[in-house]
């Protein structure tokens, strides 16, 4: 039976292959875009990566407010 | 034995197909348009040190030969630095209000003000020369993307 975790183990699998060929010319990237999964993320995961890109903001403001400062 | 195996890739092609076009959540897809957001505005940073070379001890003020001589003088990099510091202040905003947003929560307040900082931005780099016509392009990459993501909630 097709499981989630199967299904996933092959979309690996095939992401990794079209990977390769990706490497062997641009007529693949096509295949890639048509076969490479979105994967849903949960509301923890999705805010997880919030929080990263929040840091990131926060500490490039921090070094951007010291080179605007005026002469 | 071949036809098995025919059959087999067209079985997986198939069900990877379908695999990549599952629709996402509406917030899994403002999270993602908000990291496109979050790496243009990264590459409007990055590309503006690599162009000033700002000095380590005084920050506000460029040491790049070429500097100058593409428009991009102090003033103008002081000027930027607080521009990006707006869209920074956004940028962290944005994720503290996607991180309690749920599907049919109005857009976040800030995004009309972060379009409008892109835009001042814009405006600011375009009389850059040279080199300086990258910067151009960056920015509007980043008012592109903030546009996608407007749209996006506009949906």
């Amino acid at each position: 039976m097709l499981t989630p975790e199967k299904l996933n183990g092959y979309i690996q699998v095939a992401t990794i292959l079209l990977g390769v060929g990706e490497a062997l010319g641009p007529k693949f990237r096509a295949l890639i875009h048509l076969f490479h999964p979105d994967v849903t993320l949960t509301d923890e995961q999705i805010n997880a990566v919030e929080r990263l890109i929040q840091l990131d903001a926060e500490r490039r403001l921090l070094e951007r407010q010291a080179m605007g400062e005026t002469s | 034995m071949k036809k098995l195996t025919l059959a087999l890739i067209i079985l997986t092609a198939w069900t990877l197909a379908l695999a990549g076009c599952r629709s996402l959540p509406i917030k899994q897809k403002a999270s993602a348009t908000h990291q496109t957001v979050h790496a243009a505005l990264v590459a409007v940073d990055d590309l503006e040190r690599q162009l000033c070379q700002p000095a380590p001890a005084q920050p506000n003020r460029c040491t790049s030969p070429a500097a100058a001589s593409i428009g991009l003088t102090d003033a103008l990099h002081q000027d930027l630095s607080r521009k990006l510091v707006l869209a920074y202040r956004a940028d962290a905003k944005l994720s503290t209000t996607l991180i309690t947003w749920r599907a049919g929560d109005p857009a976040p307040s800030d995004l009309n003000a972060v379009l409008q900082d892109a835009r001042d931005t814009l405006a600011a780099v375009k009389p850059l020369t040279g080199s300086g016509a990258s910067l151009v392009d960056k920015v509007q990459l980043w008012l592109d993307r903030l546009i996608d993501l407007q749209l996006l909630f506009a949906h």
